[in-house]
């Protein structure tokens, strides 16, 4: 395939969502089905990401603003983990000759997997869930970064499309147990882990009071908690939905729902009150056009920091 | 560095003297290019456990892994599809997270990633040479003087040494590389210490061919005489040349040219794949080495943060960093080109009293050189 074709796929086909799924959306806020009690996926969220999964990777597609905010959401989880869940973060030479590497290809092509990186992993040693990971943008980081990471999300073209894009970068692929992929829900998984994040997700779940105790019952007594989500604020809805979505058409139409947005006193009551975390710290997060990347926000900014964006940390209190 | 207008005697003396708290560090190092190869090569072998230099060897190809690894590779998914494939001509092929195209102006990973590049030849060409100087008149800086077929610099280099740089209208260019090292030595003399009449009457002369070259260099050498009887200025007397190094003279055109891109999914340019300059104000280097030490940046940090540093979404950073800026340049120095190239009264005569008035302004003077050293 030449090139020029290659940007043709990558360039994203502008879907219009119709304007039925919002109104179906808040009608099963409101009246949450019978399954909706037990589960807290939303079914018609699920079928709304499932049509964009193919655009998960394209770098100019409709998640390109995920892909440009997965730095600083990187940079924030590194900078509580190394605080809090004090593992030694050793250097060490990443492994980048995979064991299961295709061997037909290794004929007369030396590929990457050849060389290999010194890479510092502080993620090292550390059992990482990523709830809701869609294409596996933030799982791919928390991997080559040394996490045991495994990646949920309701939606089986999306397991599919990140699953497919693991295998095509050789820091991932060489060790199956670094990075797996399920298709299921909260629910559904039980384990413990250290790290439970959930990014730009519980936005679009039918019940976040049961998502933020489902979270915290998957984490280790004393283990990190990362959500982040866009606060229910005038603000925000002028930067995410006018802004984004009606104005500039930089995400689908549709992608966000302003009345299940979450004021971030009211995330804080849901992690303290219902699901035995603490929060340790929440900050606004920012995108600053010039330099397309998104900034963590210095608390000092005071309340408006935390209009629109924002991303918090919350300890599993030990019993 | 001593700049001289040559048509009109203004005149600008840029020094480290300008700014007001010393520089902790130089204004700016003269470098042979063969130090600074030899450097390169000799910090790479100090990290040889991680960088392989394939040296003696062509690129015959670069391809998509897609279109190269499918053919003997069953499982395509693994094959990292979008991963470029670099062929060299031993039949090795090295597929890569990350291509950086530093491959010049001609870049061919500017082609392949399809990357156009717009921009202009200039009508001059450069003209190369090592030569000697006379011990008196050797410059201690770097000098530089403006002339209407283009700019003579002189690089002090140790020694009695100096490199040539001088662009020149192109069709007088094969003439004065067909003179004999003593002809042209005369002629740079010239251009050099006697008005650009002299000079420009030499060439056209020359260019018509009614009169020899040794005639003519006969001529400029007594007018050379007499005028070094007169100088009367000894602050800015010109160097005078002794010597120009055998086989030292080469040329090479000039043209501004500048990528519409810097990046694409797993591609980022760099130096002259990414922009060429007009050399008259000795940007091209700076330029590219800014462009190394911003993706260097942009690398480390996307490593540090887990990033996949050949994503065009991490590149963007090095992209945005670098565009705006090299554009602002390259749009500066093709002005001062177009400044200096003319010989039209008016706009040397203004061109002149700019020269003297900045040259008045310390404080301008710090300002400028401060842009020039990429701060």
């Amino acid at each position: 395939m030449n090139p020029r074709l290659v940007t043709q796929v990558y360039r994203p086909v502008r879907r219009h969502f119709p304007r039925s799924i919002l109104r179906l959306n808040s009608q099963h806020h409101e009246r949450p089905n019978g399954t909706a009690l037990y589960t807290t996926v939303s079914a018609e969220e699920v079928k709304k990401f499932a049509q964009m999964s193919a655009e998960w990777w394209a770098p100019e597609g409709h998640f390109q603003m995920l892909h440009q905010m997965n730095p600083a959401r990187i940079d924030y989880m590194q900078k509580f983990i190394g605080d809090i869940l004090t593992k030694p973060s050793p250097r060490v030479n990443t492994p980048d000759t995979p064991s299961a590497s295709p061997t037909k290809e290794s004929e007369n092509t030396d590929t990457p997997k050849s060389s290999s990186i010194n890479v510092t992993q502080p993620f090292r040693g550390l059992r990482m869930l990523d709830v809701g990971c869609g294409g596996g943008l933030l799982c791919e980081s928390l991997a080559r970064l040394g996490g045991h990471v495994t990646g949920i999300d309701a939606s089986v073209e999306n397991i599919n499309i990140a699953q497919v894009h693991a295998r095509q970068d050789p820091l991932l692929c060489h060790d199956p147990r670094q990075l797996e992929y399920i298709n299921t829900t909260t629910t559904e998984q039980c384990e413990s882990y250290d790290v439970v994040a959930s990014m730009e997700v519980i936005e679009h779940v039918l019940n976040p009071r049961q998502f933020v105790q489902d979270l915290f019952a998957l984490t280790k007594p004393g283990g990190l908690v990362f959500l982040s989500t866009i606060a229910r604020t005038p603000l925000a809805y002028a930067l995410t939905i006018l802004s984004a979505e009606k104005l500039l058409r930089m995400v689908p139409e549709g992608t966000h729902d302003y009345h299940k947005y979450i004021r971030t006193d009211e995330l804080r009551r849901l992690v303290e009150s219902n699901a035995g975390g603490r929060v340790l710290d929440l900050r606004g997060i920012w995108y600053s056009p010039l330099d397309a990347r998104w900034i963590l926000v210095d608390p000092s900014w005071g309340a408006l920091a935390t209009q629109a964006n924002y991303i918090m940390v919350a300890q599993k209190i030990r019993q | 560095m001593r700049v001289w207008d040559g048509i009109s005697n203004g005149r600008i003396h840029f020094s480290a003297q300008d700014f007001q708290q010393p520089m902790d560090t130089p204004m700016a190092w003269i470098l042979e290019n063969l130090n600074l190869h030899r450097a390169a090569v000799k910090s790479l072998d100090q990290m040889s456990d991680k960088v392989e230099l394939i040296d003696r060897t062509k690129v015959v190809n670069i391809n998509e892994s897609r279109e190269v690894v499918n053919s003997f590779n069953a499982d395509d998914q693994s094959a990292c599809p979008d991963w470029p494939v670099v062929q060299l001509d031993s039949g090795r092929m090295l597929q890569t997270r990350l291509l950086v195209g530093a491959d010049g102006a001609n870049s061919p990973v500017r082609k392949y990633s399809q990357i156009d590049a717009t921009g202009w030849p200039y009508p001059q060409h450069g003209i190369v040479a090592i030569m000697e100087l006379a011990e008196d008149t050797r410059p201690v800086t770097a000098w530089q003087k403006f002339l209407p077929t283009g700019t003579v610099a002189i690089l002090p280099m140790p020694g009695n040494y100096a490199a040539l740089v001088w662009s020149m209208e192109k069709e007088y260019v094969p003439l004065l590389k067909a003179l004999s090292d003593d002809d042209f030595t005369c002629v740079l003399n010239a251009a050099l210490q006697l008005p650009f009449e002299d000079l420009h009457y030499f060439l056209s002369t020359l260019k018509a061919g009614s009169v020899t070259a040794d005639h003519l260099t006969s001529d400029l050498t007594n007018r050379l005489t007499t005028n070094a009887a007169n100088v009367t200025s000894p602050d800015y007397k010109p160097p005078v040349v002794n010597a120009i190094e055998k086989q030292s003279r080469a040329s090479f055109p000039f043209k501004l040219q500048h990528a519409d891109r810097y990046i694409d999914q797993r591609i980022a340019l760099i130096g002259d794949a990414a922009h060429t300059i007009h050399p008259l104000a000795g940007q091209g280097l700076n330029l590219g080495l800014a462009d190394v030490e911003s993706l260097v940046a942009v690398l480390t940090e996307a490593a540090r943060l887990g990033q996949d540093f050949g994503d065009y979404n991490c590149l963007l950073g090095y992209s945005s960093a670098r565009y705006f800026p090299n554009l602002a340049m390259l749009g500066a120095v093709d002005k001062l080109q177009k400044l200096f190239s003319t010989g039209n009264e008016p706009v040397a005569f203004v061109r002149s009293f700019g020269f003297n008035m900045v040259n008045s302004m310390p404080g301008f003077k710090a300002w400028l050189t401060k842009i020039a050293m990429g701060q």
